[in-house]
C-alpha cells in the first residue's frame, strides 16, 4: 500500500494588487507522487516551485483545484481525520503558543494524538529537550522550538511523517542529531518520511529517493545516484543548481 | 504490537472518544496558558469589576438624585451582569482563534492533526464558558457586596438567562471567526466590536419600547432583547415571561445554525484560496 498517493494535483492562485492587473499562479501544474510505506524520500526544488503547496494539499490543509490525495489508504477529505491520526507534520515556520512551557505544551499535543506519557518522556529524552523543558515558548530560541516542533511531530508514533525544512535553523551539531534521531526512529519504527530541504547533506545523508520539482511540475523522480547519472553531476548541490537554473537535461 | 494493530485499537475506543480527548487537549492548553498569563487573568476578572463599579456608581449617583427609575440598581446592574454573557463568550471563541492564528501561528499545528473544525469551536466555546462562570461568580459577589443587589434572587431563570445570552455570544464568536477567516488580521478589531454594536438595540439598560420603531424591530429579532426584558420582568417581581424566553432560544438556534454554517463555510474558502500562507511566516 502506498503511504501517499497524489494523482493529477494541480493548484493556482489568483493574485491581486490595487496597481497591477489580476494574474494567475498556476502553483502546482499536475503534480503525481506515490511514496511506498517505509521509503524515505525528498521532495526538492528552488524557492517558489510548488513544494509547500504540494505538502499543504497532501495534509488536506490546502485543497487541490484538481486531482486526488489519499494518505495512508483513506482517500482526502472524507477520510482526513482517519489519514491523520496517524500523521503528523512540522516546519521551521510553525508557530506554538507562547506562554505555554516546553512541558505543557507537548502535553497538550500528547494528549491531541492520544500518544502516552511515557512516550513523551522517551521523546524528550531523544531530543535533549529537558534542558529547557520548563522554558516558556516564547524564551526559546529558533533551533530550540524547531527541536519542540520535531518533537511534537514523533510523539504520536506516526506511520507517515512529514518535515518541511526540519534543519532549516539549527546549527551542524544539532542538525546532525536530529539526523540521527529521524534515522534511529525510522529504523525502529519503518515510518513513511516525506521530507524537504534546502540542505542537500540532509537529504544524501537521508533519504532513498528525491523528488525535484520545478515551475510546479517533477522533473526528476529517482534514488539519488538515478538523479545524478541523470543530470551528470557528482552531487545533490549541483543537480539542484542545474535544475533551478532550468536545464531540463 | 504492529502500528497498525495499534492503530486499530486505538480507534476501537470509538470516534467520540476521540473527540472528547481532543477537544480536552485544547481545553488544557487554554488552562496552561491562562496559568501564566497576567493579562488573561486581569481580561477575565479586572474589567468586568471596573464595569460594575463604574454602573453601580452612576446607579447610586441617580437614586441620590432622586431620578424616577423603578428597580434602578436591579435593571442596571443586572444589565451589566448578564451583558458580560454574551461580550465574555463571544470574545472567548474570537480571542482564541486570533491566538492561534496571528499571534501565535500555531493554526498550522493544529490542521495538520486530527483535530476536526467542530471540536475546536466547541472547546473554544467550553473554555470561554469556564472562563465566563469564574469571573461572572466574583462579579456577583462584588456586586452583593458593594452594592447590595443579589443578581441570585433572580432564581431558576437566571441560569436559563445565562444559557441563551453565553449561545449568542458564542453564535457571534463563529461569525467573528469566520470573518477572520475570510478577511485575515486585519479584521482583529471586530472580535471586540461586534457584539458591542448589538448592544444598542439589545435594550441591556432600558426597556424595548424606548428604542425608536425601526430598532424595536431589529430588537425583536435578538435573543439578547427578549432576555433582558425578561430579565427586568423577574426583578420587578412579576412571573417568568416563558414566551420571551422560548422567543430568545429559538432564535439562538437560528444563530448558532448560521454562525457554524458561515464559519464552516469561511474554513472551506480558505483551504480552497490557500489562505493558510499567512500563517507561515
Amino acid at each position: 500500500m502506498y503511504a501517499i498517493e497524489a494523482r493529477g494535483l494541480k493548484k493556482g492562485f489568483k493574485n491581486k494588487s490595487k496597481d497591477t492587473a489580476e494574474t494567475w499562479t498556476q502553483a502546482v501544474d499536475g503534480v503525481d507522487l506515490c511514496v511506498e510505506e517505509g521509503d524515505i524520500v525528498a521532495l526538492l526544488g528552488p524557492n517558489g516551485a510548488g513544494k509547500t503547496t504540494t505538502l499543504m494539499m497532501l495534509l488536506g490543509v490546502t485543497e487541490p483545484d484538481e486531482g486526488t490525495v489519499s494518505l495512508l489508504g483513506h482517500r482526502l477529505p472524507g477520510g482526513r481525520v482517519a489519514a491523520l491520526e496517524q500523521t503528523n507534520f512540522t516546519a521551521s515556520y510553525i508557530g506554538l503558543p507562547y506562554k505555554v512551557r516546553v512541558r505543557e505544551i507537548l502535553d497538550v499535543f500528547r494528549t491531541l494524538y492520544g500518544a502516552s506519557r511515557k512516550r513523551t518522556a522517551e521523546v524528550v529524552e531523544m531530543l535533549r529537550l529537558g534542558d529547557f523543558s520548563e522554558r516558556f515558548t516564547s524564551q526559546l530560541s529558533s533551533g530550540q522550538r524547531t527541536l519542540v516542533g520535531l518533537a511534537k511531530s514523533l510523539l504520536s508514533e506516526p506511520r507517515l511523517l512529514v518535515l518541511d525544512e526540519p534543519t532549516a535553523s539549527l546549527d551542524p551539531e544539532v542538525s546532525e542529531r536530529v539526523r540521527h534521531v529521524i534515522r534511529e526512529e525510522h529504523a525502529r519504527r519503518k515510518f513513511t518520511l516525506l521530507v524537504t530541504s534546502h540542505n542537500m547533506a540532509d537529504i544524501e545523508r537521508l533519504c532513498r529517493r528525491v523528488v525535484f520539482i520545478a515551475k510546479g511540475r517533477i522533473v526528476a523522480d529517482g534514488s539519488p545516484s538515478e538523479i545524478h547519472a541523470k543530470y551528470e553531476t557528482t552531487d545533490m548541490e549541483a543537480t539542484f543548481l542545474k535544475i533551478a537554473r532550468g536545464d531540463s537535461s | 504490537m504492529t502500528e497498525l494493530a495499534l492503530h486499530e485499537v486505538h480507534t476501537q475506543a470509538g470516534p467520540r472518544a476521540g473527540s472528547r480527548r481532543r477537544m480536552w487537549a485544547l481545553y488544557k492548553r487554554h488552562a496552561y496558558e491562562l496559568r501564566h498569563s497576567i493579562p488573561g487573568l486581569v481580561d477575565m476578572l479586572f474589567w468586568p469589576a471596573m464595569d460594575l463599579v463604574l454602573w453601580g456608581l452612576l446607579t447610586r449617583y441617580m437614586i441620590q438624585s432622586q431620578v424616577k427609575l423603578p428597580q434602578a440598581f436591579g435593571f442596571l446592574i443586572g444589565g451589566v451582569l448578564l451583558w458580560d454573557f454574551v461580550f465574555r463568550s463571544n470574545l472567548g471563541i474570537g480571542i482564541t482563534f486570533l491566538d492561534d492564528t496571528s499571534w501565535t501561528q500555531n493554526i498550522l499545528n493544529l490542521m495538520v492533526s486530527p483535530l476536526r473544525p467542530g471540536e475546536y469551536i466547541a472547546a473554544a466555546a467550553a473554555w470561554s464558558m469556564t472562563k465566563v462562570l469564574v469571573g461572572w461568580s466574583l462579579m456577583v459577589l462584588f456586586a452583593w457586596g458593594v452594592f447590595h443587589f443579589a443578581a441570585f434572587h433572580m432564581g431558576f431563570p437566571l441560569v436559563l438567562f445565562a444559557l441563551a445570552l453565553m449561545c449568542f455570544g458564542t453564535a457571534i464568536g463563529m461569525i467573528v471567526l469566520g470573518i477572520i477567516l475570510r478577511f485575515g488580521p486585519g479584521a482583529d478589531i471586530l472580535a471586540w466590536g461586534l457584539a458591542v454594536i448589538l448592544m444598542p438595540i439589545s435594550a441591556v439598560f432600558y426597556p424595548v419600547s424606548a428604542l425608536p420603531r425601526w430598532a424595536q424591530v431589529l430588537a425583536s429579532a435578538l435573543p439578547t432583547s427578549h432576555i433582558f426584558e425578561a430579565m427586568r420582568t423577574v426583578i420587578a417581581g412579576k412571573a417568568v415571561p416563558w414566551n420571551g424566553l422560548y422567543a430568545a432560544f429559538a432564535l439562538d438556534a437560528l444563530y448558532l445554525t448560521i454562525g457554524l454554517l458561515f464559519a464552516r463555510s469561511m474554513f472551506n474558502l480558505l483551504k480552497q484560496r490557500g489562505y493558510i500562507t499567512r500563517y507561515m511566516t
